[in-house]
């Protein structure tokens, strides 16, 4: 597969806090890729920096190179042209992502007049057809209706029009269902399925939610404290040997299989990013901490296409797969 | 449940004027949770689970039936009594992040309920904020920092350190750990798991999340658009579902593990607005096995098993 986006040793730093630290990792086209961890790992401040929309104070070191371009080599206005166009973005919440003002048929059809050189009514006919396909009923009528006439889950279908205006190659979608109800969650990964399958587009989803990246997702990348610690096929990283920090991921999902009150979970919480530990960031909470893991493990591979960052991990794979999580019947 | 019910709910409404109309939130609710008993009710936006459980909080008087705390009626207690329940019945609420009043010390906000109700001494009142900061895992260092200092965790386990102080019976948690992530949030479910084991404290958990629910609860209320379509023993429940919106809930919960089995049909639609419920079943428009009586008539909850109840036409009573 061809990598549509392919980041190599991306940096991102506010002053002294290292948010991201040689984060490698490829979407091919059609391919879905889930990035995980907790808040605070930097899955957003990468989204970010694909996009190009980090703030000033934001210093980048690495490539982020998009079909072929190096995305951090471009001007403004040249980044303004991509936005939108070939990689667009649907965000968490489609309440703050619409502006409240406008008809929503309108939103859809700006972005396609910002990025064509279409009249009004071709824009308004695009965004009509933009609208159907993701599956808002009676799209004619509702074309003119405000955001706060739809539910949640029909906001976030008007975000997805938008992002679709002009047939991205790549979108990066930000817990796209977080803030919705799981009936409705289930219509949107389905919907996000479908325009993979019909248009070949590469998505690169974050995720805190691990039963939406086994369900949708073709590989994973597990972010901590702004590294990336494992990467795999979806299907191999529910298998196991997992990285310490994915396992600890998996084993605290509640469900019926665990005794209450036992959930498994790390101790502490994710480094400051401006004082990380010296050698593994999971070492201070993992309980497979030894002397090596002061020095800082490299992203190697441990099987086909699954890389893991971890001293432990050549032992890890000669274990057992370890016990999953939700063996839910 | 089993033997004498900590709090009941017996025919609780409650609509909500919406401009010229009535926002029928919650519709003829009747539950009970017994002593020690984590009771979940689970529902999606707009099932009307929150304004249930602010209605058993004692924080909105429903319009029609009635709250029973120990068989005394909410409504209609003395001023003694709304005192005593009021310092035996507290709530946790969802968002640490606004529940907290940021100026104030984590002390101060644990010691809030024994200042307002006047128990123990300065002294009483400063050992027990210690002793309930240890028991929620909190470092007694944090006494003095404001929220702004703390965690999200961090942050909740004030929380619930604030509702444990006075030594409630009754926690009515509302979304105890959607905002918080999944280390934090098991960490959370422990500690909830263990406060109810050590004092015997009865919960009522309000969530979205059926994981949340699986692990936790000894009975489970799935809400449908204010009312209570399906009641009964948690595992029962989750491996029998009989109302079909209890089973679509549960079909639409992404699976994390290694082969996803194959998917079963989404359920279409949305939830309809509770200024205008269907007629009839109010769950007929999205449910698959809906046929002519669905449309006109509205299920009573019957029961479906042992200590089971369902409103759905399709459930055959059983004689429990």
């Amino acid at each position: 597969m061809s990598a549509l986006l392919r980041i190599s040793d991306l940096g991102v730093s506010f002053g002294p806090a290292s948010v991201l630290s040689h984060v490698s990792l490829e979407v091919g086209e059609s391919e879905i890729v889930a990035l995980v961890g907790e808040s605070g790992c930097g899955k957003s401040t990468l989204a970010l920096a694909v996009m190009g929309l980090l703030p000033p104070e934001a210093s980048v070191t690495g490539s982020v190179r998009f079909d072929g371009r190096e995305l951090t080599a471009l001007a403004e206005d040249e980044r303004r042209a991509l936005r939108g166009d070939r990689i667009s973005m649907v965000f968490q919440d489609p309440a703050t992502a619409l502006d409240p003002a406008f008809p929503v048929g309108e939103q859809v059809a700006e972005t396609v007049r910002a990025h064509r050189p279409v009249g009004r009514r071709q824009a308004k006919a695009r965004a009509l057809e933009l609208l159907r396909e993701v599956g808002i009923p009676d799209a004619g009528r509702r074309y003119g209706d405000p955001p706060h006439r739809f539910s949640g889950g029909m906001q976030q279908r008007v975000v997805i029009a938008t992002a679709l205006a002009n047939d991205p190659a790549l979108l990066i979608a930000d817990e796209p269902t977080t803030a919705l109800d799981v009936t409705i969650q289930a219509q949107i990964l389905d919907l996000l399925r479908d325009l993979r399958r019909r248009h070949r587009t590469g998505i690169l989803m974050i995720a805190h939610d691990l039963g939406v990246v086994a369900e949708l997702c073709d590989r994973a990348v597990v972010l901590y404290a702004g590294q990336v610690v494992e990467s795999a096929p979806v299907g191999a990283l529910f298998a196991g040997p997992h990285h310490p920090y994915t396992s600890a991921l998996l084993s605290a999902l509640p469900s019926a299989a665990q005794p209450r009150g036992s959930l498994a979970t790390a101790p502490g919480r994710v480094p400051d990013p401006a004082d990380p530990p010296p050698g593994c960031r999971f070492a201070p909470r993992c309980p497979l901490r030894r002397p090596a893991c002061e020095r800082v493990p490299a992203l190697e591979p441990v099987a086909d296409g699954h890389l893991m960052a971890c001293w432990a991990a050549s032992e890890l794979a000669c274990d057992e797969a370890p016990a999953l999580a939700r063996e839910t019947a | 449940m089993t033997g004498e019910a900590v709090v009941r709910a017996e025919g609780v409404s409650k609509s909500f004027r919406v401009g010229l109309r009535a926002l029928r939130a919650v519709e003829d609710v009747s539950v009970d949770v017994g002593k020690g008993e984590i009771l979940a009710v689970v529902g999606e936006s707009g099932s009307g689970k929150t304004t249930l459980g602010r209605c058993l909080l004692g924080l909105t008087r429903p319009s029609a039936g009635r709250i029973l705390f120990h068989g005394d009626e909410l409504g209609r207690m003395g001023r003694r009594a709304r005192a005593a329940f009021r310092r035996r019945v507290q709530p946790v609420f969802q968002n640490p992040y606004s529940s907290l009043d940021p100026r104030w010390s984590v002390e101060r906000t644990v010691r809030e309920g024994l200042d307002a109700f006047g128990i123990g001494s300065p002294a009483d009142r400063r050992a027990r904020v210690a002793e309930v900061l240890d028991e929620v895992g909190l470092p007694g260092r944090h006494a003095r920092s404001r929220p702004h200092q703390l965690s999200g965790g961090q942050r909740q386990r004030v929380a619930i350190a604030a509702a444990l102080a006075t030594r409630p019976e009754l926690i009515v948690a509302d979304e105890p750990v959607s905002a918080l992530d999944v280390l934090v949030q098991a960490q959370i479910l422990n500690l909830i798991a263990e406060l109810q084991r050590g004092h015997g404290l009865t919960i009522v958990l309000i969530t979205h999340d059926f994981a949340v629910v699986e692990h936790l609860a000894d009975r489970v209320a799935v809400m449908y658009l204010g009312r209570v379509v399906e009641v009964g023993p948690t595992a029962d429940v989750l491996a029998v579902p009989a109302h079909p919106y209890t089973r679509a809930l549960i079909d639409s919960i992404p699976q994390a593990q290694a082969a996803p089995a194959s998917r079963a049909p989404r359920l279409a639609g949305e939830v309809p607005s509770p200024l205008d419920p269907p007629a009839g079943c109010p769950f007929h428009p999205r449910c698959p096995l809906a046929f002519d009586r669905c449309l006109e008539e509205r299920p009573e909850l019957v029961a479906a098993g042992a200590g089971r109840l369902a409103a759905c036409h399709l459930v055959h009573p059983t004689s429990e």
